[in-house]
């Protein structure tokens, strides 16, 4: 069941891309003509020459092309080696791409190695690969391991709010989640998608990776239940990870977690491709000076720092 | 999982396939001699087969062809489906292939996308001046379940990891298909072609560029653009393009360029063992002297002809700074009130030194600083250098191999 939805959730993400592809394609055809005739007057040689060729916009792990081709994957960070190596020890715990996960080593290094205090915490962790991740890196270029904040409901996603959620032109809820934008009203109760059982999360953390549990809290339970209540026990955040796919899981995350995240800190989005995390965010800062600039990591991820 | 040997559609066996009814008007003049079908040439492809077949997600075919080339020892033949939901179209499976005048055949996997109603299979030559003679096209379906089975080979467009250029023949033959994620990103791609052959940036170098005007102008950040070593001008096209779209009106940019290509290095500080191979200098040639050494050197015109005549930006709009760094940047210091984006491709460690020293600090709050040189020690010396005289130290994002950015917050 978990399988067949994790083969759905990227299927959809897939059918996004193609049509965001099918609309490159028709200025694709425009483009190609061009392109024969730099071709024809051969203006220009390949200064590239790389045998080795990735997808550009998921680049994910349980491909099997990239796990063979591993080695020769190179997105042109400092430290990089380092990072693959993690990465590849946490592979099967996370959907997030390569883009996503490189990404997210780089802002702990940063972390670590200019000082930026304070605990770590994602909402939404599903297996603990990103979590685990931010560890790994973590306890590689810091001096002691950080307190980490994981939250998840460990049962899947409640149901979406059809209103917030269901946005035809970012990720087709329907077909990914099975559920309709007539039964989603907000009620927390799941609806069997990206279920994670909390026992392989702390598998992971604790005994495969050695976090030590006294630096580890884990919330499980609805957002909307756990995250209320946990913020008497964190008191600054260094990197905020949002992976709770639903307006309302941003909505409760950004409302209780984001004030927590100190100056300087980072906030790292997962969801950019669904309709309702967009929405989450932009009416969160619609009121506080808008949206801050965004890097963008890959189709779905993008961080900022707080300014 | 082996495939249905059973032929689901077998194209040159179906009654319109030699019959005038399944053409466009260009069947007369491309049915030719011989065995089969020619299609080609014609730029509108009035002379392409296609016929409908359903489908089901996720459902896995096989085509195969048999085709040659006709006239010329050489020509391109095409597989492809289009996927359509309910009459809608959803995407396109294409795949080109090489024919030579000795009939081969051609084999190609294809997997149906999600919520696939109905595929149409043509029968076209790849582009319109190819002229290819085909003798079948069949598809075979996969009787069973296809949820197990990966495609072979990837039907995923795949580019370089690192350094994707638009100088490559791979990712220009494939541009239609690359996406990195960024929003906007069909725009980017057409303005980027606009420029292209005028910079040697990176594509994410480029669109993550363009997502930085595009928050300058929306979120309204004040202040010019600023880019100190242009080349062709391709970043500052770029910027231009982006501002005319996404802005109200066109910005002030200020380029910088001797436009004699680069000057002398500074052994001490520029040899990293990477860049004297690169610009071809020794020890000798790296005294700092402000002479050029014959590397990365394009003229005024290409800057001008870029901007002005293909990019119809308005000339007042647009200064350019002619001439050494070490004199150019401190001679225009009092034209620059303030920068929204400050693009940094110097190369060298002084030419970094002395556009941080003078322009950095007009960089506005919420601004941008790109440092496009980061494979160069001298550049990484001279960016680290800065600041730490000016204490602080911004988390560098890294767009590509050699491109690092921050905000000014």
């Amino acid at each position: 069941m978990l399988r067949s939805i994790k083969e759905r959730v990227k299927e959809s993400i897939k059918t996004y891309l193609e049509s965001q592809e099918k609309q490159a394609k028709v200025l694709g055809n425009e483009i190609e003509k061009e392109l024969n005739l730099l071709d024809e007057t051969n203006q220009k040689k390949s200064i590239v020459g790389q045998a080795v060729r990735f997808c550009p916009s998921h680049i994910h792990l349980s491909d099997p092309y990239v796990r063979e081709n591993f080695g020769a994957l190179s997105r042109g960070y400092d430290e990089e080696n380092i990072y693959k190596e993690f990465i590849s020890l946490i592979r099967d715990y996370t959907m997030v791409t390569y883009d996503g996960l490189i990404s997210l080593c780089d802002i702990v290094r940063n972390c670590e190695q200019k000082g930026i205090t304070g605990d770590f915490a994602e909402a939404g962790v599903w297996k603990g690969g990103a979590t685990a991740l931010m560890s790994l890196v973590s306890s590689k270029f810091g001096n002691k391991p950080r307190m980490i904040h994981a939250f998840d409901s460990f049962i899947g996603l409640p149901e979406p709010i059809g209103e917030k959620d269901f946005d035809v032109r970012y990720l087709n809820m329907e077909e990914t989640f099975k559920i309709s934008k007539e039964e989603s009203r907000g009620n927390l109760r799941p609806i069997n998608a990206l279920c994670a059982e909390k026992e392989t999360f702390r598998k992971l953390l604790v005994d495969k990776i050695g976090h030590p549990t006294d630096k580890l809290m884990i919330y499980e339970g609805w957002f909307q239940d756990t995250i209320p209540k946990a913020i008497d026990k964190i008191e600054e955040l260094a990197i905020l990870r949002l992976d709770g796919d639903l307006y309302d899981s941003y909505r409760i995350s950004l409302e209780y977690l984001y004030p927590k995240v100190k100056t300087g800190g980072f906030v790292i989005i997962d969801d950019w491709c669904i309709g309702g995390c967009r929405k989450a965010i932009q009416e969160y800062f619609a009121a506080r000076g808008g949206v801050p600039f965004m890097s963008t990591v890959d189709i779905t991820g993008r961080y900022f720092i707080k300014p | 999982m082996p495939l249905n040997k059973t032929p689901l559609v077998t194209i040159n066996k179906s009654p319109l396939f030699d019959k005038p009814e399944g053409w466009g008007s260009g069947f007369t003049l491309a049915k030719g001699k011989g065995p089969g079908v020619v299609v080609g040439p014609g730029s509108n492809n009035p002379n392409v087969f296609a016929q409908r077949f359903s489908a089901k997600p996720m459902e896995q075919f096989k085509i195969v062809a048999r085709a040659s080339s006709v006239g010329k020892p050489k020509a391109r033949g095409r597989f492809q489906i289009n996927w359509e939901s309910s009459g809608k179209f959803l995407s396109a499976s294409i795949k080109a292939f090489e024919v030579t005048a000795e009939e081969k055949i051609f084999e190609h996997y294809v997997i149906a996308p999600p919520g696939t109603v109905s595929g149409t299979i043509y029968v076209v030559p790849d582009k319109p001046k190819d002229v290819v003679r085909y003798t079948e096209m069949t598809l075979l379906s996969h009787s069973g379940s296809s949820a197990e089975i990966a495609p072979e080979p990837p039907q995923i467009p795949r580019f370089p990891s690192k350094l994707i250029h638009l100088s490559d023949p791979v990712t220009r033959s494939q541009y239609g298909n690359l996406f990195r994620g960024y929003d906007d990103e069909v725009t980017f791609k057409e303005m980027i072609l606009a420029v292209q052959g005028y910079t040697m940036v990176t594509y994410d170098g480029l669109c993550g560029l363009l997502s930085m005007v595009r928050y300058c102008e929306r979120a309204g950040i004040p202040g010019d653009y600023v880019e100190v070593g242009v080349w062709k001008g391709g970043c500052a096209g770029l910027m231009a393009q982006g501002s005319k779209y996404f802005g109200k009106s066109p910005r002030k940019i200020h380029v910088f360029d001797s436009f004699q290509g680069l000057p002398q290095p500074i052994a001490s500080k520029d040899f990293d063992g990477y860049l004297e191979p690169t610009f071809a200098v020794t020890e000798a040639t790296a005294q700092g002297v402000l002479q050029p050494i014959g590397m990365l050197v394009a003229s005024e015109n290409d800057v001008r002809k870029l901007l002005f005549d293909k990019l119809r930006y308005p000339k007042n709009q647009v200064s350019i700074h002619k001439g050494w760094f070490q004199e150019s940047i401190p001679a225009a210091n009092s034209s620059i009130e303030s920068i929204a984006i400050l693009r940094l491709d110097g190369d060298l460690y002084d030419s970094y030194r002395i556009a941080l020293e003078y322009l950095y600090p007009k960089v506005v709050k919420n601004g941008f600083v790109i440092i496009d040189d980061w494979v160069f020690g001298g550049c990484r010396k001279a960016v680290m250098e800065y600041f730490e005289k000016n204490d602080f130290s911004p988390y560098l994002w890294t767009l590509d191999g050699t491109t690092r950015c921050f905000q000014k917050l």
